[in-house]
């Protein structure tokens, strides 16, 4: 099994990205969320200046943010940094839409985007629309050295419903999920591995499951403040998709036993300002830090039940669970501030 | 006065930042032309890291390429990297709009652009547009340091007519010409003072730099022997490429008394292929290289009058006049694979 490190964008995340690499990870992502975090492209630039083996990865990019061509073009001008170390995790944007007020791109925007990006780097002419004109496009010089075509940028794609599970095996793209409980992380698994042979494709599927979560000390509780700022903004998050869902449907069902914790959610919604544009204040700290308002909302039974939080043993036992599910990579936030954490995780990863 | 280079973005246009910096060079200002070239951001990326001195710029950013939020974190990433020393030039797009067979943007979409980066660099909430829907946005946490929102990142707009020079004035923000000839060069810079001087903004306040294009020949040197033509050729040819494109319903204006050079580039033009896309062709190599079907009418004559092409002294002169009429930075382009001239305009630069 593959790991990796992601992280929450950052101007100095490649020092955490260098020392994962030290580490033995084999993978970094790095998420495209431009009003929480710093930009993808150009942080993983540093990383790729400061690293050798480590494979540098969008997680993930969301296609409305930059027209089809500079994406083709920025993964080109990185490809060309780190050649052959660069994948292109592309999603529908949850988070980095949310925060604007809106809703995901449809999926086949997301799917004509990556064809478009493909074509670009193939050297084709594409047909994209822009300003509601359609025009021929295509990179106009790929051989003066300026950027690098050649290599090899693997796709990944983050597909948590069965619709978009079906265009990520149509893409024969690897798949990327979040994951909390073991259980429903491998029937999701299993649902994408149907999609996959559904699809035809023959080769196999390459899944990366990302987490959050904390290495506990002996003794250490679920809700030690360490635990909750490595491992609760991932519990605060299923609640922000909540507190949205009749507006915008959930990433996933909720759970009964998080109704009490949601409402007291929905109380302090109510009064976040401006009422037309509540979702800045929501979706402060999206998935980097606790607000001070939502910290004792978040219990140690969510970190139980949500993240991989726990005593070495036990998280190896979660670990192996999911691998032994068939996922090929686990992926682990990094969390701002707390890079150290780094170290408990190329510990619990070593020798599995 | 100071000088500054700039450059067709490459992957690593880093090692020219640094070389600029070591020749006393104020700044390095980045294409972003995604057909052409390789991001701006990620290379800016990467010579942040390389430089401690050089400001680092886009030259200039095209506002349809990336959604304004993206633009605004992408500054304050690179300004995280290199602190304070980021400038955001801009304009309504030309290469880069030409080279998918798009005009120009509008002033007006411009303009709400910049307002939109400004305001999220300032940290304040503003209302910006999106797929058809006013959206409050603002950076959510830029407190976390995740991008540096502190140092200010000033405006430079690329204005070549009187009313983007009115709207650069309106803005409160710096202004960027591209040197054509003196004479029409002495004529910009006057009529832009008259646009601060209408706006009610002192002319003195603002950086004012002229982009130049060209060769310094060396004693007995023509304008239309090979090195002149790799250095400053390029761009001489654009202004035969610009006259292909008139009359296509991209430009309004119409050229009068064709000379025989443009009748004759007709020829060329006539075969280029696909016919519904010719752009792809024709500005392929865009200021990079002059391709083997046009060269022979890249001669010396277009190059002497339609570029920054001359001897020493007699740059020297026309960059004493431009010093003289109050432009504060000119910048000279390295032309692809012509990295050596940095070394000629350096010594022009120290000579004045």
């Amino acid at each position: 099994m593959d790991f990796g490190i992601a992280v929450a964008t950052s101007t100095n995340s490649w020092k955490v990205v260098q020392r994962a690499e030290e580490l033995g990870f084999n993978h970094a992502w790095f998420y495209d969320t431009q009003l929480l975090c710093a930009d993808v492209y150009a942080v993983m630039a540093l990383a790729a200046h400061n690293t050798s083996k480590i494979k540098l990865a969008t997680g993930v990019t969301i296609p409305s943010n930059r027209i089809s061509a500079v994406t083709a073009s920025a993964f080109a001008t990185l490809n060309e940094l780190a050649p052959g170390r660069i994948e292109f995790g592309v999603g529908t944007g949850f988070t980095g839409r949310r925060t604007m007020g809106m809703n995901a791109i449809k999926l086949q925007d997301m799917e004509d985007y990556v064809h478009e990006v493909y074509g670009l780097l193939a050297g084709d002419t594409v047909e994209t629309t822009m300003e509601g004109q359609k025009r021929k496009i295509r990179l106009l010089n790929p051989d003066s050295g300026l950027i690098n075509t050649k290599d090899k940028i693997e796709l990944h794609m983050s597909a948590m419903g069965p619709k978009a599970r079906q265009t990520c095996a149509r893409l024969n793209a690897g798949w990327a999920n979040f994951i909390g409980d073991i259980n429903a992380a491998n029937a999701d698994l299993q649902d994408m591995q149907e999609a996959w042979s559904g699809a035809g494709n023959t080769g196999d599927l390459y899944s990366t499951a990302f987490a959050l979560g904390c290495v506990l000390a002996d003794g250490e509780a679920f809700d030690s403040d360490r635990a909750k700022a490595q491992a609760g903004p991932l519990c605060a998050v299923a609640f922000h998709n909540f507190v949205e869902m009749e507006e915008r449907g959930s990433l996933f069902p909720l759970d009964p036993s998080l109704q009490g914790t949601l409402d007291e959610y929905k109380k302090l919604y109510a009064n976040y300002e401006p009422a037309d544009a509540k979702y800045l204040d929501l979706h402060a700290g999206h998935l980097i830090f606790l607000r001070d308002d939502e910290k004792d909302l978040i219990t140690g039974d969510h970190i139980q039940g949500m993240t991989f939080t726990g005593t070495v043993s036990q998280i190896r036992d979660k670990v192996a669970a999911v691998r032994d599910g068939g996922y090929s990579q686990l992926t682990v936030q990094i969390v701002q501030g707390h890079e150290d954490a780094v170290e408990d995780w190329a510990e619990v990863f070593k020798g599995m | 006065m100071d000088f500054g280079v700039s450059v067709s973005t490459r992957s690593d246009s880093w090692k020219m930042a640094k070389r600029a910096e070591e020749l006393g060079f104020n700044s390095i200002w980045f294409y972003d032309t995604q057909m052409l070239a390789a991001d701006p951001f990620v290379v800016m990326g990467a010579a942040a890291m390389a430089t401690s001195k050089i400001r680092l710029a886009t030259g200039v950013l095209v506002p349809s390429n990336r959604i304004a939020p993206v633009t605004a974190n992408c500054l304050g990433t690179v300004n995280g990297m290199a602190p304070g020393r980021v400038d955001f030039g801009i304009g309504t797009g030309w290469s880069a709009r030409r080279a998918m067979g798009l005009g120009a943007q509008k002033m007006i979409d411009m303009k709400k652009y910049i307002q939109v980066v400004d305001a999220l660099l300032d940290r304040e909430m503003i209302e910006w547009d999106f797929e058809g829907k006013p959206r409050k946005i603002k950076f959510l946490n830029p407190e976390l340091g995740l991008i540096n929102t502190d140092d200010p990142v000033p405006v430079h707009i690329s204005a070549m007519g009187p009313k983007t020079r009115d709207l650069t004035a309106e803005l409160d923000v710096h202004w960027i010409d591209f040197f054509t000839s003196l004479d029409g060069t002495l004529a910009d810079i006057a009529d832009m003072d008259r646009a601060y001087r209408d706006g009610g903004r002192d002319p003195a306040k603002y950086r004012k730099t002229a982009f130049t294009f060209g060769c310094v020949l060396g004693e007995g040197e023509d304008a239309g022997d090979d090195r002149a033509k790799a250095q400053a050729g390029p761009v001489a040819a654009v202004t035969l490429h610009n006259a292909m494109e008139y009359g296509e319903g991209l430009f309004s204006e119409v050229s009068e008394g064709e000379p025989e050079n443009v009748k004759a580039y007709r020829g060329i033009y006539a075969d280029y292929e696909p016919k519904d896309a010719k752009y792809l062709h024709l500005h392929k190599g865009h200021v990079m290289n002059v391709r083997p079907e046009e060269s022979h009418l890249i001669d010396g004559d277009l190059i002497r009058s339609t570029t920054f092409t001359a001897t020493a002294p007699e740059l020297r002169e026309r960059l004493q006049a431009l010093k003289d009429a109050g432009f504060t930075e000119v910048t000279f382009q390295i032309t692809e694979g012509q990295d050596q001239s940095i070394e000629d305009w350096a010594e022009l630069a120290a000579s004045l």
